[in-house]
């Protein structure tokens, strides 16, 4: 009588554990379909050699990757020393649409009206945004709008009219 | 009394406790494997009876321990494991010994050469190496017999890709198995197994179809300096980075491999030693170096397949003077731009202009891409460029940091190669003239200086962010100043002033 209910016990915890063990292995399995790994360039300002782009690899949800992407990047969640989105404060994006290997990016008219100069500055602001945005499998090359329509530049020393390439001249 | 006499039998106390076994086993030395193996453990102490000489070099000047029986010889397995070298266990269940190197990071290491990178494993005894190219992905293995690896696993990112796993592979047989991932397109892999302790794998560029081969630096003496010109086998794109502390120019060629002919030229001042190095294998780029005795100008002109640098003084022009010269000076911003905004309220666009003015008066054959406060877009800068036919493209800027930084000093910025000279002896004036903090020449793609026609600089003259500099910036004898260190940096452009 005794042995029978320790076979029962431990068929129970066999057919426990192969249950848990398929659940891990499934997890994984759709952990790898939702999630894809993006960097997000983000500014180094206190390197002496001038400031930097720093990448920050990020896990997003695979459904729209490139908006989630670019609102952890107007809004970073992440305190980590020493690196700050360079974008201007109040800058929010609209929308986001990729088009074939380019990035149409919206952002709201903050990121031009509250970009304080800089030509350094504008190119952390510009290419935490194009960097970012080919981080993301199939996307070559990203353009800036400004409330739905293109702009010529955000601060006079970058032509953005058109879709830029990543640049990684200011990538440390 | 009586017990006394016991005394002397003491000395069986340990075989009482310990018993001594004896039998036949298994032994795995250095890789190879041996049977029927005699043993004796003793004091607890497994003893083996074996050919020792593979592992004589480390046997200099030690006392073994020996047990010695029936004319065999049994060594101390443990205390062969006290050598550092070694790694030895004892598998009472299966009565198998094992005698194996000990490896730890310190075996492996690498090192960059002039044309190729080269990972040696050496280890403190001769053993056998197992090596190929597995592929998709490609990588090539080393497999070290008979070693045992502390601790089991290294995993090392070294750079271009390349990316070297060490692990143990298995155990008894002992092997390491040493994995070097490849990059997408793989250089040329080589093993060399020489002498018996030391195994290397060498990754050499690819030779051709890959690029240009660097195939001769040449210094020539000028005066007042040296001339250096590399050959390249095939037109190929190339960068340069001046650098500070010590002062150097590096020129990076690529896609570029270096050819096996290159040799070091002898130094000509002021360049006191020039380096070279595959920089990287993906892309593949070569990196040479100048090693300068103090900052000097550098003037690049390229030819197809040649690139000719000048330091010192500068290449002669094919100007006489600056009143010959189509100067643009373009100031920055304008309009509904004003550019950077000081927190007292003063706009980057009218300090721009009114620098440019300063040097409209003192060299009045420049012409200016606006004389008011409006609006020009950076495709028209540049456009009124290509329409003057200008030789030169100045660009001023003053600059700004966001967020609260204040920033400080002078920059002056380049694009092409061919703007690196002008940007050198403007930087120089501004330098000399404003005593601001030097932010140095630096290369970036700014609109104006990347589409211009002709050489091109993109001056940042001071931080309007900075309350100091802003101060200075409203003088109009620190703008005169800017406004002064232009034209004289333009005079030492041309050759006018050396
Ligand atoms: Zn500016």
């Amino acid at each position: 009588m005794k042995s029978k209910g320790f076979l029962i016990g431990l068929i129970l915890i066999v057919v426990l554990l192969s249950f848990i063990l398929f659940i891990r292995v499934h997890r994984k399995a759709k952990e790898e379909k939702i999630w894809e790994e993006v960097e997000l360039y983000l500014a180094d300002f206190n390197s002496p050699g001038g400031p930097f782009l720093v990448p920050v690899k990020v896990k997003i949800e695979k459904d729209n990757v490139l908006a989630s992407a670019m609102d952890l990047l107007t809004s970073p969640p992440l305190q980590l020393k020493g690196v700050t989105s360079p974008l201007p404060p109040g800058t929010k994006c609209l929308s986001a649409e990729i088009q074939g290997d380019t990035a149409y990016i919206n952002f709201s008219k903050e990121l031009k009206d509250n970009f304080s100069g800089g030509s350094t500055n504008e190119m952390l602001v510009v290419y935490s945004i194009v960097n970012t945005a080919c981080s993301i499998k199939g996307i070559k090359k990203a353009q800036i709008l400004i409330d739905g329509k293109g702009t010529d530049s955000l601060g006079g020393h970058i032509d953005i009219s058109s879709p830029l390439e990543p640049d990684r001249e200011l990538v440390k | 009394m009586n017990r006394l006499l016991l005394l002397p039998f003491l000395f069986l106390l340990p075989s009482i406790l310990y018993p001594i076994e004896e039998g036949k086993c298994q032994l795995f030395l250095l890789g190879k494997q041996y049977e029927a193996v005699n043993y004796i453990i003793e004091d607890g102490k497994v003893f083996l009876a074996f050919d020792i000489s593979p592992l004589t070099p480390l046997l200099k000047e030690i006392k073994l321990k020996i047990l010695k029986k029936n004319n065999e010889i049994f060594y101390s397995l443990s205390q062969l494991g006290e050598f550092k070298a070694l790694s030895c266990k004892w598998d009472k269940e299966n009565k198998q010994a094992i005698i194996a190197v000990r490896l730890t990071k310190e075996n492996i290491t690498w090192e960059r050469t002039p044309s190729s990178l080269v990972f040696q494993i050496t280890s403190p005894l001769p053993l056998s190496f197992e090596t190929g190219i597995l592929s998709s992905p490609e990588r090539a293995f080393i497999d070290i017999m008979g070693a045992h690896l502390y601790p089991a696993k290294i995993e090392e990112e070294i750079g271009d890709n390349l990316k070297m796993r060490v692990a143990q592979h298995s155990v008894a047989p002992d092997v390491v198995r040493f994995i070097l991932d490849l990059p997408s397109s793989p250089p040329k892999v080589e093993f060399s197994p020489s002498p018996a302790n030391v195994m290397k794998i060498s990754l050499t560029s690819p030779l051709k179809g890959r690029g240009s081969g660097l195939e001769n630096i040449d210094l020539q003496k000028i005066d007042g300096g040296a001339i250096a010109s590399l050959k390249l086998t095939q037109i190929s794109e190339y960068k340069t980075l001046l650098l500070k502390n010590p002062p150097r120019l590096a020129i990076d060629i690529s896609p570029a491999y270096l050819t096996p002919a290159l040799t070091a030229p002898q130094a000509i001042s002021p360049i006191s030693q020039v380096r070279w190095s595959q920089f990287s294998y993906d892309p593949p780029t070569v990196r040479v170096v100048f090693d300068l005795e103090k900052e000097t100008r550098v003037d690049i002109k390229s030819e197809p397949a040649l690139i000719k640098v000048r330091f010192g003084a500068p290449l002669e022009t094919d100007f006489d003077n600056l009143l010959n010269l189509k100067i643009v000076i373009d100031p920055g911003h304008g309009g509904t731009e004003p550019g950077a905004i000081s927190s007292n309220g003063w706009k980057e666009k009218d300090i721009n202009l009114d620098i440019a003015k300063r040097v409209k008066k003192l060299l009045p054959s420049v012409i200016l891409t606006r004389e008011d406060d409006i609006n020009v877009s950076l495709q028209d800068r540049v456009a009124f460029a290509y329409q003057v036919n200008a030789d030169i493209f100045i660009s001023i800027h003053n600059n700004s940091m966001p967020q609260g930084k204040v920033g400080s000093g002078t920059e002056t910025y380049y694009y092409r190669e061919d703007s690196l000279l002008l940007a050198q002896c403007i930087h120089e004036a501004l330098i000399s003239k404003l005593g601001l903090p030097d932010g140095g020449v630096r290369r970036r793609g700014f609109y104006v200086i990347k589409n211009s026609p002709c050489p091109s600089v993109l001056v940042e003259g001071a931080y309007l962010s900075n309350p100091n500099e802003e101060a200075l910036l409203t003088k109009e004898d620190f703008r005169e100043k800017i406004a002064e260190a232009i034209v004289e940096g333009l005079k030492k452009y041309c050759g006018g002033k050396r």
